[in-house]
């Protein structure tokens, strides 16, 4: 889909075009699926997650300003509603525990095929600050743009690349230092 | 080379495009950060386990249908099991439920209460069994439902039944679906032209509400009135392309609003009228009364437009001078009348 194309769809889908939602649909669920499967690590709830985080979506299609804020603004719908989850599924789940699972439900990368590099980064990369490891983890764990990562952060895309200067910067620095 | 978070930034998207880091790669102290990023890049990653694409496809897309058009999914397992069709299963349901009283008690329910979602499948059985005509007819109508379902919402909230949250929340909801339906109306407006005069009233309806809230509500109402503006004039280009002549009262659609009533409160920047608030600015004109003799009781007409989500009053026209026991002077505020510039 090209970029005036998704405009057209977006504009059409906050005019209430279910069909043009659809298409937003066909764009975005792929990856906003796997963002969710990770962190609830089970097919059918990943799948009723994604279908509740597009019928939010397009309650409130009328707040995205901009075709480009639209995948970032998606999965921030989706994070809240994972969250939703596991506040339903635990009576009580303090917000700092959930975000924990939030990280920590399925590691995305295949461990069994790290280079050596690979392995002592990954073992390097949990002396972060926590806030730094996210935003690795985001970016080339699951491929998340700097204004994805932004909306899910809940911080400016700005802060977001200031953070992950500051990470590659600490781990280039403690790998140097293993050495 | 200043190795700042652009670099950085830099290097990462050509890392991931897979572009030529020849240069960066000679220079001494940005190697390691490169060797560092095309590692981290290049991690192995899991599959997500495959999901059913076509299935939340459609399962969205059915949760979403209601009530634009006669999207009623049909259930198939019903006329096998009991030999007749859906519209007539439906008919006998919404007979039934009649007989019960519950569909009229639902028809007269308002967004928020538990009975609310039967009146949604009601309107849907019954533009399932209208004809085409009917159906645009009770799409106008619907829609009309849902401006008053929303003036009758503003009326629970300011009665204290409902939080602005929540209201905030039903409106939100309701203004969905009362954007659906006023395009779906729109769409067949060359069939029925009155249907655009219809929707010129229901612009002037949530207009009217728009006045008595503020803040989140009033956004959502506004996004209202704006939506119901482009189905009247998509209304209006679709009566037109099938060569018929529009009224020109309708061709000129204003962000004006009027009021008339008691003055509530006033002070030297904003009136009320009930909830309806009104910003008072230089540009404000007044007949048969200046700025400093308003007074509450006192009832006036006021023409005014909505901008930038705040509603300011164009002229003020005392009608009748208040009783004297609810004379009340205006509230000295430290601030000079605003012009609707710095507004």
């Amino acid at each position: 889909m090209t970029e005036e194309e998704l405009k057209l769809a977006l504009q059409k889908a906050q005019n209430g075009d279910s069909e043009a939602f659809a298409q937003l649909y066909d764009l975005f669920a792929e990856k906003i699926y796997r963002f969710i499967y990770f962190r609830v690590g089970h097919k059918e709830v990943a799948e009723d997650v994604l279908s509740d985080t597009f019928v939010k979506g397009w309650q409130k299609i009328n707040q995205v300003n901009a075709p480009s804020a639209l995948s970032g603004w998606l999965y921030q719908i989706a994070r809240n509603n994972i969250i939703d989850y596991y506040r339903i599924k635990k009576d009580f789940v303090a917000l700092e525990e959930v975000e924990n699972i939030l990280e920590d439900a399925v590691n995305p990368i295949d461990e069994t095929n790290l280079s050596l590099d690979q392995k002592r980064i990954l073992v390097v990369l949990n002396q972060l600050p926590a806030e730094q490891q996210e935003v690795i983890r985001y970016k080339f764990f699951e491929d998340l743009s700097n204004e994805e990562i932004a909306y899910v952060m809940g911080k400016t895309e700005g802060a977001i690349r200031v953070i992950q200067h500051r990470a590659i910067n600490r781990l280039k620095d403690i790998l140097n230092t293993d050495k | 080379m200043i190795l700042d978070e652009n670099l950085i930034e830099e290097i990462v998207k050509t890392v991931k495009t897979g572009g030529d880091l020849s240069i960066q790669k000679k220079v001494r102290a940005l190697s390691p950060i490169v060797n560092l990023i095309s590692e981290l890049a290049t991690l192995p990653k899991k599959r997500a386990s495959y999901f059913d694409f076509s299935r939340v496809r459609n399962q969205i897309l059915n949760r979403i249908a209601v009530p634009k058009e006669a999207q009623v999914e049909t259930k198939s397992w019903m006329p096998k099991f009991f030999g007749i069709g859906v519209g007539v299963m439906g008919s006998l349901m919404i007979v039934v439920s009649l007989t019960l009283g519950t569909a009229v008690a639902a028809l007269q329910s308002v967004p928020g209460s538990t009975i609310y979602p039967l009146k949604k499948v009601v309107e849907n059985f019954q533009l399932r069994l209208a004809s085409d005509d009917q159906k645009i007819v009770l799409q106008v109508q619907f829609a009309e439902t849902r401006a008053e379902e929303i003036q009758a919402v503003l009326d629970k909230q300011e009665q204290g039944q409902l939080s602005t949250q929540e209201a905030q929340k039903i409106v939100s909801a309701t203004v969905q679906d009362l954007q659906k339906t006023a395009a779906a109306a729109a769409s067949s407006a060359a069939k029925q032209p009155n249907v655009a005069n219809k929707l010129a009233d229901l612009t002037t309806k949530l207009k009217a509400a728009s006045i008595q809230t503020e803040g989140d509500v009033k956004i959502e109402i506004e996004k209202a009135v704006k939506s119901t503006k482009i189905s009247q004039e998509e209304a209006i280009k679709n009566i037109e392309n099938a060569g018929i002549k529009v009224e020109e009262t309708l061709i000129n659609i204003e962000d004006n609003v009027t009021a008339s009533g008691k003055i509530t409160a006033v002070t030297t920047t904003s009136l009320n009228i009930g909830t309806a608030r009104f910003l008072l600015t230089t540009e404000t004109k007044y007949e048969g009364i200046t700025l400093k003799e308003l007074k509450e009781g006192q009832v006036v007409d006021i023409t005014g437009e909505i901008k930038d989500n705040k509603t300011y009053a164009l002229t003020v026209t005392l009608v009748s001078e208040a009783k004297e026991a609810q004379t009340k002077e205006p509230t000295e505020t430290p601030d000079t009348p605003p012009t609707t510039e710095n507004q």
